[in-house]
């Protein structure tokens, strides 16, 4: 009797300090694993025991070098700095064959972004420290440089050859690139992962215990850590990739003599694209499409042939406008969630 | 009777049940407040510090070789300084809660606050 007594809640006891110590084991199932590149933050949870996070984020942050070191238009050393210095460089299986997809890319979505529009915004410098309004003389000559049909892939000399004066900015596309690196690492690790890069982002694998991946979508009128609205997603296989980005004239302006100007350029007149629109987000199974697709959706704004593109692509999006009204395409619907009561639907009729 | 008692639980059991219940409850919320908010300064790739917010009673600065000083209040962290051109890390502003986080590009550094607030999203993008 006196044993019982004393056996059952210990073995009560036991029970629920098992459940304590798995309650606080959950908050710290993931490492996280933090890294500057591509003059961005890029910060990784790897769900993936300790020991191995280390070296899963080793090869994760080197391929994201590896394809700065190709692709990136503001160091000198790179193979497309080489090509804009001298109009004509070699340039590496890797870099070619982004670029090739670049090009497609821009080509599929009628030029409304464009990889050759680097003089134009070397003009603007919205990635120095002093970003500045153009002349109009020198403005309109750089516009005149920008143009697929003029950029040049040899595959037979291994070059990439560029028109006069013409110059590769593939500042849209590289964390996109990054991040199809990245999942492709991933692959082959298999282990759940959340990778933010720049406000891009890569969701790996399945959560653990059958939750989903929430995804918060920055309140284009708040603060850096505001968000207006969460995307969740629950994923049927341990081998689902989905990408988040989202292109917002929040991001990078500056006000001269009174008017201010955002870094979203159009292709066609070379300044910031004039928009009702504050931001896109886009949902998309690959890096450099989600990324290519926010700036374009941007840009072309909420119309038939955008949400045609985002159709093409298995693509979803999420515009915000000036007034605090957003579209969610129908896709998407299920996985949004308004947090911010301020926010309201958009009159759209697709 | 004697039996009976033996397979139930008798008044003094269930004071020990309930007992029990409300020491682990106990723990457990004691266990969670100190686990709280977590925040870490990274610079480069290198975490140098982690400070849990809760247990700051009295607010400091630290004060780091590359320009910039990190204020940590109760609660609290934030960018007070830097020497970068542009200081966003210092308009970023103070961060209090889970998942939030302010990076100084220029210097590689970067601020964040951890903790397992359930309605945190895994990530933002914006």
């Amino acid at each position: 009797m006196r044993v019982q007594r004393i056996l059952r809640p210990a073995a009560l006891l036991c029970a629920l300090l098992t459940l304590c110590t798995t309650f606080n084991g959950c908050s710290s199932s993931y490492q996280e694993r933090t890294a500057f590149a591509m003059g961005s933050v890029m910060t990784a949870r790897l769900y993936a025991p300790e020991d191995k996070a280390d070296d899963l984020f080793d090869r994760m942050t080197g391929k994201v070098e590896e394809a700065d070191r190709c692709l990136s238009a503001n160091d000198p050393a790179s193979e497309i700095a080489a090509v804009n210095a001298k109009g004509s460089a070699n340039a590496g299986a890797f870099t070619r064959k982004t670029l090739g997809d670049m090009v497609l890319l821009c080509h599929l979505l009628n030029g409304t972004v464009d990889v050759t529009m680097g003089a134009v915004t070397q003009l603007w410098g919205f990635s120095t420290d002093e970003p500045r309004k153009p002349e109009e003389a020198d403005l309109q000559a750089a516009l005149a440089t920008v143009g697929l049909d003029r950029l040049l892939i040899d595959n037979t000399n291994e070059t990439v050859v560029l028109g006069e004066g013409q110059k590769i900015d593939p500042g849209a596309f590289g964390k996109g690139v990054a991040l199809d690196e990245i999942s492709n690492v991933l692959h082959t690790a298999s282990y759940p992962a959340v990778v933010s890069f720049g406000g891009s982002v890569l969701l790996y694998g399945q959560p653990r215990n059958g939750k989903s991946w929430t995804v918060g979508v920055r309140d284009p009128f708040g603060g850096e850590n505001d968000y207006f609205a969460k995307l969740s997603f629950t994923p049927e296989s341990g081998d689902y990739t989905g990408f988040i980005s989202t292109s917002g004239s929040y991001e990078k302006s500056f006000t001269q003599d009174g008017v201010t100007y955002h870094h979203i350029l159009s292709p066609e007149t070379g300044y910031p694209v004039e928009t009702d629109l504050v931001s896109v987000t886009v949902y998309a199974p690959g890096g450099l499409n989600s990324d290519a697709l926010s700036t374009a959706c941007f840009i072309n704004g909420l119309n038939p042939q955008t949400l045609q593109w985002l159709q093409s692509f298995g693509a979803e999006a999420v515009f915000v406008n000036k007034d605090k009204e957003y579209y969610v395409t129908d896709g998407l619907s299920d996985a949004f969630s308004l947090t911010d009561d301020a926010f309201t639907p958009m009159a759209y009729e697709g | 009777m004697k039996d009976r008692a033996g397979r139930f639980l008798r008044p003094a059991d269930l004071i020990a049940v309930a007992a029990i219940l409300l020491l682990a409850g106990a723990l457990w919320l004691i266990t969670g407040n100190r686990q709280g908010e977590t925040a870490q300064i990274v610079c480069d790739k290198e975490v140098l510090y982690t400070i849990r917010l809760s247990d700051v009673k009295e607010p400091y600065e630290i004060r780091l070789n590359n320009g910039i000083t990190v204020a940590v209040e109760p609660g609290a962290i934030f960018f007070a300084s830097s020497d970068c051109a542009n200081r966003l890390c210092v308009r970023t502003g103070k961060l209090t809660r889970a998942g939030q986080s302010a990076a100084c590009l220029p210097h590689k550094t970067l601020i964040r606050v951890t903790g397992r607030d359930k309605a945190a999203p895994d990530a933002l993008t914006g």
